[in-house]
């Protein structure tokens, strides 16, 4: 009845409102799912309790033919974007008991439909991280290959989606954060345009670099999902929003071939070129493009973005809210509460930050990533005149064994090809094309589209020719 | 190279207590990761440019009225808070009398 394998957003949708199969039904089969899969996956570091609550008010809803888009689909959210009364913690200790006291403007727009929302997924602690195993409740594991990385920081999000303990879910991408774990996980992850989706609600990490997106089975339903959660929100002073662009024909996609000299594994560069060969039969035209200073984003993302988490972390203080460990004076009451608190790596990218903002090497690091960012930004809006949209793989390597990366440089250095586009703000695609093979294992390996501002409907277009894998 | 004095300041100025050991770790990888970084000298940026410059970046700006109603989140709030007194978040003693 329930066809895990094919289901939709839409083909529920309709099956719900049709009776074929009631929200209970629905979400009886992840449930099940949650109960065999999770404690070994740890996806869901809460299961909420109220479920049949939910549940009943959803059925409500379709009996009484006022059933919209998302009306009991069972969904899970990333620790990190607030529900109010339910504990977000963003995988930290600091937060561990911390209730929300509003819902974020995302969740707000969702709720009103009368999802079911399944529980919180598990995340790298305050989505620092690109495996999920920096998290302080405990790995998530690669529902693909349990020996492995889902990624990060969304990496819940994304196991959650592959391993059907929901249909969709949401998560947040500041450096690739929902695009890489999607790849990992072979499924579907969107980083909207900067600004296109509000942040009020969701934990800030770097400020203006942090997206909430969509990570689902298909490419319908993330289009889906985004119409759902876009639009421009007083709440958050650096929203946006712009009408939506026309479909093309036939694309002109660019692949900056200067930039995957080195660094990839050989049989992901194989795998992008078959996709690249995917598009070309579709009718597009590819062709090699150079961004000279493409090269550099991660650099500029590694001073950026500490500065900002610096700045950001400094709420987590143990006064207004989370928790606090007692010292001699107050400043003790602020260091042990962070020493203790914080994870190492939130306390990495922390003083990492404070070295980048400190007087005498603010100009030489700070002020310089962000003119190389805007020297950045412009040579893409260059590239975009020529071309529709820029191809990449989105990581350089499959899904890699958990405990592999422990050198935090080597763990930066696999977020190359996604930094970029949260730089300039770009929206960006990843979708699961490929598979490559590890000790008689299929890995997916995702492909990376990224489009001008605003043309997330030219990603959507793209990805609907592609043959994704389930 | 960052020295242990640095290093120390930087944990101040962060407010994070480390042990000796944490810290040492700690300067090997930020020495690591700035080895990296350091790649943008190769990049030469003109020097007039300001850095919230180059593309349209405008400030977003509300009037200067307050629009929630008075105490309406405060109980919300204050029970968030670790330690609170009569209504109020309670913290160590900050003036030196």
């Amino acid at each position: 009845m329930i066809d895990l394998k094919t289901i939709t957003i839409e083909s529920a949708r309709k099956s719900l409102d049709n009776k074929e199969y009631s929200v209970r039904d629905l979400v009886d089969v992840y449930l099940d799912n949650i109960k065999e899969k999770n404690e070994d996956i740890n996806a869901y570091l809460e299961v909420f309790s109220d479920i049949d609550e939910q549940i009943e008010v959803a059925q409500q809803v379709i009996d009484k033919g006022e059933s919209q888009m998302i009306t009991g689909i069972p969904i899970g959210i990333k620790d990190n974007i607030l529900i109010e009364s339910r504990i977000s913690s963003a995988s930290s200790k600091m937060l561990e008991n911390y209730k929300a006291t509003y819902d974020a403007t995302v969740i707000e727009k969702i709720k009103i439909q009368n999802p079911i929302f399944v529980g919180r997924c598990n995340m790298d602690e305050f989505a620092m991280g690109g495996s999920t195993e920096s998290s302080a409740y405990g790995i998530t594991k690669n529902p693909v290959d349990t020996y492995r990385v889902p990624g990060g920081s969304s990496g819940g999000s994304a196991a959650a989606v592959a391993s059907d303990m929901s249909l969709f879910t949401l998560g947040s991408d500041t450096g690739g954060s929902i695009r890489q774990p999607a790849s990992f996980c072979g499924v579907v992850g969107l980083k909207p345009t900067y600004g296109s989706v509000s942040r009020n609600g969701l934990m800030a990490m770097s400020s203006s670099l942090d997206v909430i997106g969509p990570i689902t089975k298909s490419v319908e339903d993330a289009k889906i999902v985004f119409d759902l959660i876009k639009g421009q929100d007083f709440l958050d002073g650096t929203s946006n929003e712009k009408e939506a662009v026309e479909k093309k024909n036939n694309y002109k996609i660019g692949v900056p071939r200067n930039f995957l000299k080195d660094g990839i594994d050989p049989d992901v560069l194989e795998a992008f070129e078959k996709d690249l060969e995917t598009m070309r039969k579709q009718g597009c035209e590819v062709v090699d493009i150079d961004i000279p200073l493409l090269k550099y984003s991660l650099a500029v993302y590694y001073i950026i973005m500490p500065s900002e988490v610096s700045s950001n972390m400094s709420r987590y203080d143990g006064v207004r809210f989370g928790e606090r460990v007692e010292g001699k004076n107050l400043y003790e009451d602020y260091s042990k509460t962070r020493g203790e608190k914080f994870g190492m790596e939130v306390k990495r990218r922390i003083m990492i930050g404070t070295y980048s903002l400190s007087s005498g090497y603010y100009d030489a690091y700070y002020n310089k990533a962000w003119k190389v960012r805007d020297m950045i930004k412009e040579e893409l809006e260059k590239a975009f005149e020529d071309i529709d949209l820029i191809a990449l793989p989105t990581s350089p390597t499959p899904a890699f064994k958990i405990g592999e990366n422990e050198d935090p440089l080597k763990m930066y250095l696999s977020d190359i090809f996604t930094v970029s586009a949260n730089l300039t703000g770009n929206p960006a695609i990843s979708l699961p094309t490929q598979q490559v093979e590890r000790e008689n294992i299929k890995l997916p390996v995702g492909l990376q589209l990224i489009a001008p501002h605003f043309h997330e409907e030219w990603l959507f277009d793209i990805g609907l020719k592609f043959d994704i894998i389930k | 190279m960052i020295s242990q004095e640095e290093m120390k300041k930087l944990a101040t100025l962060s407010r994070i207590e480390f042990t000796e050991e944490e810290l040492d770790s700690m300067k090997g990888d930020m020495e690591s990761i700035f080895g990296y970084i350091d790649q943008l000298n190769e990049v030469e940026v003109n020097t007039d440019r300001s850095s919230a410059s180059a593309t349209e970046r405008t400030n977003v700006l509300r009037e200067d009225e307050i629009t929630s109603e008075a105490g309406k989140y405060t109980d919300r709030m204050v029970d968030s808070a670790p330690k609170t007194m009569d209504g109020y978040i309670e913290v160590k003693k900050i003036l030196n009398n």
